[in-house]
């Protein structure tokens, strides 16, 4: 559907506008929420969850940048009910928007691209801290890091195959997780456009 | 907006170029317009975690890593790691102020308008939409919620829940439909 005056929107701006205020309120209640009561691994219940949601928009809106706009608004809401700019979380949702947005957009809305999408979405949230604080602190920082890691994996005595295996089990992690929620977002598409068409219909609505 | 964006880029630049050596200046240049019209963004320093974070790094690094060869009151401590941790610690800190600055100064309206001039038109539509639709939505996922609560008994939780949220989704679009045909903005 197309817009009719500049005033009037368009059906993809409306889903638009409601897939990235569902993201946005899941980030403002659930990320909070998480986020105080100190819950490991918030970050990727958060970007499991929100993938889920951008997905299935992504099926309703299926045009490319729609992904990217439902992540804009859903950063623009964080920042206004914050009120105020933090870093990690609005650069960690824009960044999220960009990687599955590019993996969509190059891809297509497929089952495959889906996990990808969500592999590569929950591999990001293993080194956005890294990233966000090369940003916000300089190059110093993880020159800092691994020399820390470094001190610690001596004072543990952990052998290099050891985190070998450790990083393996991580992976593995990854891969289940994000290709659960890939899945799980494609499917949700589907279920929540037949379940609109039947509430249209209960309606009366075209 | 455009002038709270140049003294954003000010600010940015002033951060990446702070070093030891001219911390003394670049620092207060960079944060005194924060002071200046935005002086309760200090108020972030008090967080109990930032300040962890900041005893840690110019306190703790400087004594665990590095080539310790100086003594401070007994304590051996690298002095390269002492000045390369205060000047992460400004460039943060300015970066966080900044930001918070940039961010108290923007209004919704006039991002929604700004937007509408641009290519980003869209966009701008879209986030109007969605702080209308936001109060609409929280109420509307917690009565589901309740709805979903009472009715899980019994059910495989995962379908359960998939299914629970794509009826929350499908409400969602439908209810955001409706208002926005009665305001008269959909096409």
């Amino acid at each position: 559907m197309q817009n009719q005056a500049p005033m009037r929107l368009s059906r993809d701006t409306l889903y638009i506008a409601v897939f990235g205020t569902l993201w946005g309120l899941l980030e403002i209640t659930l990320g909070t929420a998480l986020k105080s009561l100190r819950i490991p691994f918030t970050g990727f219940v958060m970007v499991a969850l929100a993938l889920i949601i951008l997905l299935a928009g992504r099926y309703l809106v299926p045009r490319r940048g729609s992904i990217l706009m439902m992540g804009g608004v859903a950063a623009l809401l964080k920042i206004f009910s914050m009120g105020g700019f933090i870093l990690g979380p609005i650069w960690a949702i824009l960044i999220e928007a960009l990687l599955a947005e590019i993996i969509i957009s190059t891809l297509g809305l497929r089952r495959v691209s889906c996990a990808l999408a969500g592999v590569v979405l929950l591999a990001y949230t293993t080194v956005h801290p890294l990233i966000a604080h090369r940003i916000l602190y300089g190059s110093g920082i993880i020159q800092i890091y691994l020399e820390m890691f470094e001190r610690g994996r001596a004072f543990l005595g952990l052998e290099h195959p050891s985190l070998m295996v450790l990083l393996g089990a991580w992976l593995v992690f990854i891969v289940t997780v994000g290709t659960a929620a890939g899945l799980a977002g494609h499917r949700l598409g589907r279920e929540v456009e037949a379940r609109v068409r039947r509430l249209r219909a209960e309606r009366g609505v075209a | 907006m455009s002038r709270w964006l140049t003294l954003l880029c000010v600010q940015l630049l002033l951060a990446i170029s702070v070093t030891f050596e001219n911390q003394l200046i670049l620092v207060p240049l960079a944060l005194a317009p924060v002071a200046i019209l935005e002086p309760r963004a200090f108020r972030m320093l008090l967080r109990w975690r930032l300040l962890l974070f900041i005893a840690l790094m110019v306190g703790g690094v400087p004594v665990l890593l590095g080539d310790r060869s100086a003594v401070f009151m007994g304590i051996p401590y690298a002095p390269e790691y002492v000045q390369a941790t205060v000047v992460m610690v400004e460039r943060g800190l300015i970066i966080l102020m900044a930001l918070k600055l940039f961010t108290t100064r923007l209004s919704l309206e006039e991002i929604t308008r700004q937007l509408g001039r641009t290519r980003f038109r869209q966009f701008g539509e879209a986030f109007g939409l969605a702080m209308e639709l936001l109060p609409q939505m929280r109420a509307m996922a917690t009565e589901s919620y309740h709805e979903y609560r009472s009715q899980r008994r019994g059910r495989n939780p995962i379908r359960h829940i998939l299914s629970w949220t794509a009826e929350l989704i499908a409400r969602a679009v439908v209810r955001a439909e409706s208002y926005s045909y009665k305001k008269g903005r959909t096409g």
